[in-house]
């Protein structure tokens, strides 16, 4: 039997717990004053791990920099400018590049930053097998020369070097962390934060409190910053309305009611969606060797409708892969391929298929629900029956990469140099370049823009653009606008060819 | 691939990769995620506190409601009584994840009372704590009181019945000890088999609300590991909510006999 003594006592602690509840504030976030605020992030994805060697880019690069300093920094427009590296500069055949670094940085274990330490990271992001460690392939060797400079050797030109030592395989890691047992939880860099695990609980929260020794002050907007890892697109905005956190990823789909809710909206060009034909060759299905029947399809898509349907009209139509902000980019090209269904199945029949023929693609739930069967009814009137081939969202992407299918739906990101969409998808040796094709024309065109200073560059690369669109290459339906929200506690920049803002791009709102 | 394949013991036939599981989870070692290398058993540990603080707010929030208001009703019946059924049947009716959402709307966005989303550990801050729970055990307890002081209710009626509360009565014992003492009393083995088939039942409910509300518990890492195909983190839930599951009939079973002679003789 419960005794009147303890039901008592249970009331006071209640009573207790009440009045402590009501004491504490529930709405962390920013203060007005820069460098005391604290920046709450609401994040769409986790990271499995904090060594650089096995990192991410996407999303992930918010829990990654506030940490690791980059050699090169991306500025908010997508390009390098200086950060670990003071300058830089490629020999005359770009095969070469050397690098100035600061004098005065030290990891926070102590350590001095120097040529040696940036030699010992770029060797192991290349020998340590993680997602991205194709971002240094080029990178034959790297050489310490003094304490503060640093020369790579590269087997062959590779224009988006730069660029990605911005991101993953730049991330400047304390040498010393190397052989730590726990240097999956415990990041160590030069970074303008630091991982508090005391106040980190993987799934719930990771917390960066400042770095009192960082050389950059101006980078150290906020005293403190705190990532949520919420995988709900509605978790994530009924956070910000309530002022659990002050910024977030987003998708098209809750623009309007973020908009009603008068949260700061920031759009920019995201990825761009479409078919992309690994089997140009012919070897799994014989009808994609002909680019008659790749530009038929580029026109049996009623691309402007699904953009306005599916996406809800963020976004814009396309013919080309390339971003607007690359030297590549035409914008004619966009128009290129209009909506024919005439066109589309005349194009069919010349090339011998008015019968039109079967066209197996993966598709999986992470794909929206809609996409599916409106290409299967837009191909479909052109007598191209698409047998989907419904795969697990975890190995969709491993599938699509698989060599089984002639061709894939799906969302690649618009690098800002033209290089980066070569390297992911043009080039012979390209991750998805999947079944290797290529042409005498494109490869005298990469080695043209391999050799070409960046100023003789671009109409290089509008050639290539132009010869892309024109045999069909891909279907490309549309750039997707993405979306990133903030709260009013803070500003924020978009960042080009990223998926998020970087951290640096987040100011205190004045 | 082969190599990874040879490193988790993938090259192995099936039936020798589930003996060498078993024998490794029966010793209490459930094995490390395919995904980050982590301990399974670390992993849940880390969650199970979010889970259980809402699934045993849950069941303590929804037993103290539904015996007020579950015996209020069979005592006095009347207006109360029709008041009491028109709850059970809203909560019946609306789903716990559609009210979390408007409790999430209302409350914390509108009011910004209570905080929409996350966990705080009691460790780190005890209130804290107490808040984030306060909206995902409201949501999921209307729905078992709803069922639960209708069984109390109609427990209460059946008992106040019987001869015996009224030889009790006669005697003059007073009302509210007839109330605990017996009508309670009696009308307990039914009402704890129901609260633990809320419980069992608030295990899966618990995967719908840590989603909405951004908790870490054991349902979504269920969700997560299911979806990444991370099989060891997979068979590592599973297991534990079968031991929980096993122990929550348990306590029952020990609870109902503790109660009630006649279910120990029996």
């Amino acid at each position: 039997m419960i005794s009147r003594r303890s039901v008592l006592q249970g009331f006071a602690a209640g009573t207790v717990l009440l009045g402590i509840s009501a004491c504490s504030s529930n709405k962390p976030g920013a203060s007005a004053v820069a460098g005391e605020a604290t920046l709450t992030l609401g994040a769409g994805v986790e990271p499995l791990s904090f060594d650089p060697a096995q990192s991410r880019e996407a999303q992930f690069v918010q829990y990654f920099q506030p940490v690791f300093d980059t050699l090169i920094r991306r500025t908010p427009d997508g390009q390098p400018g200086p950060m670990l590296a003071k300058s830089w500069s490629y020999n005359a055949d770009n095969t070469e590049l050397s690098f100035v670094l600061r004098d005065d940085v030290k990891f926070s274990d102590g350590e001095a930053f120097n040529a040696a330490a940036a030699k010992a990271n770029l060797d192991r992001f290349k020998t340590a097998g993680g997602p991205l460690q194709a971002q240094l392939v080029s990178l034959e060797s790297v050489t310490a020369k003094d304490a503060t400079t640093l020369v790579l050797t590269l087997s062959t030109q590779d224009p988006s070097l730069i660029v990605n030592l911005g991101g993953p395989s730049g991330y400047m890691q304390s040498p010393k962390q190397f052989t730590n047992a726990n240097i999956k939880t415990q990041p160590v860099g030069t970074g303008p934060y630091k991982l508090d695990r005391s106040q980190t609980t993987p799934g719930a929260q990771y917390t960066y409190v400042k770095n009192e020794n960082y050389w950059n002050k101006e980078l150290q907007q906020f005293a403190a910053i705190v990532i949520k890892p919420m995988k709900d697109e509605n978790a994530r905005i009924n956070a910000l309305r309530s002022g659990q956190i002050d910024g977030m990823i987003a998708t098209a789909k809750t623009i309007s009611e973020a908009k009603k809710s008068k949260i700061n909206v920031v759009e920019y060009p995201g990825d761009w969606q479409g078919f992309t034909f690994f089997d140009r060759a012919g070897t799994l299905a014989p009808e994609l060797k002909d680019p008659r029947v790749r530009q038929a399809m580029n026109y049996a898509i009623d691309k402007k409708t699904i953009l306005e349907k599916v996406g809800l009209g963020l976004g814009e139509v396309t013919s080309q892969i390339f971003s607007p902000e690359s030297s590549a980019y035409i914008k004619d090209l966009d128009t290129a391929y209009g909506f024919d269904i005439a066109k589309a199945k005349s194009l069919m029949a010349e090339a011998g298929f008015a019968d039109g023929f079967t066209l197996s693609m993966p598709s999986s739930s992470s794909m929206d629900p809609a996409m599916a069967p409106v290409l299967r009814d837009g191909l479909a009137q052109i007598g191209i029956k698409v047998d989907w081939v419904d795969v697990s969202a975890a190995a969709y992407q491993a599938e699509q990469q698989s060599g089984k299918y002639p061709a894939v739906f799906a969302g690649f990101g618009q690098p800002a140099v033209g290089w980066g969409a070569v390297t992911q998808l043009i080039a012979p040796n390209a991750a998805w370049n999947v079944l290797k094709s290529t042409d005498p024309t494109i490869e005298a065109l990469l080695r043209k823009i391999r050799l070409a200073s960046d100023a003789d560059a671009g109409p290089v690369y509008q050639e290539l653009n132009k010869y892309l669109v024109d045999q069909a290459w891909f279907a490309p339906f549309f750039r997707v606008t993405q979306p990133y929200y903030t709260s009013s506690k803070v500003s924020v920049v978009a960042q080009t060819g990223q998926a998020v803002p970087s951290i640096y791009n987040f100011t205190p709102a004045k | 691939m082969a190599r990874k394949s040879v490193e988790l013991g993938l090259d192995k036939p099936g039936i020798v990769q589930y003996w060498n599981w078993l024998s490794h989870a029966v010793r209490g070692d459930l094995g490390n995620s395919w995904n980050d290398g982590e301990s399974v058993g670390f992993l849940i540990l880390n969650r199970i506190p979010v889970t259980l603080s809402i699934a045993i707010g849950t069941i303590v929030v929804s037993v103290a409601v539904s015996l007020v208001i579950g015996m209020a009703a069979g005592v006095r019946r009347g207006v109360l009584d029709r008041i009491v059924q028109v709850i059970s049947v809203g909560g019946l009716v609306f789903p716990g994840f559609w009210l979390a959402l408007v409790l999430v709307v209302f409350i914390a966005i509108n009011l910004g009372i209570l905080p929409a989303t996350g966990y705080t550990p009691f460790t780190q801050d005890p209130a804290g704590w107490f808040l984030s729970l306060v909206l995902p055990v409201f949501s999921l307890a209307l729905g078992a009181v709803a069922g639960l002081s209708q069984q109390i209710r109609s427990a209460t009626i059946a008992t106040l019945e019987k001869d015996y509360i009224r030889t009790l009565r006669s005697r003059g014992l007073p009302e509210w000890l007839v109330l605990l003492r017996h009508v309670l009393r009696n009308a307990a083995p039914p009402t704890l088999t129901i609260v633990s088939l809320n419980f069992i039942g608030l295990m899966s409910g618990a995967v719908m609300i840590e989603q909405i509300f951004a908790l870490p518990g054991i349902g979504s890492l269920a969700v997560t590991s299911t979806t990444s195909g991370d099989i060891p983190v997979v068979m590592g839930t599973v297991i534990i909510a079968v031991i929980i599951v096993v122990l929550v009939n348990i306590a029952v079973d020990l609870v109902n006999g503790w109660l009630n002679p006649k279910v120990r003789l029996s």
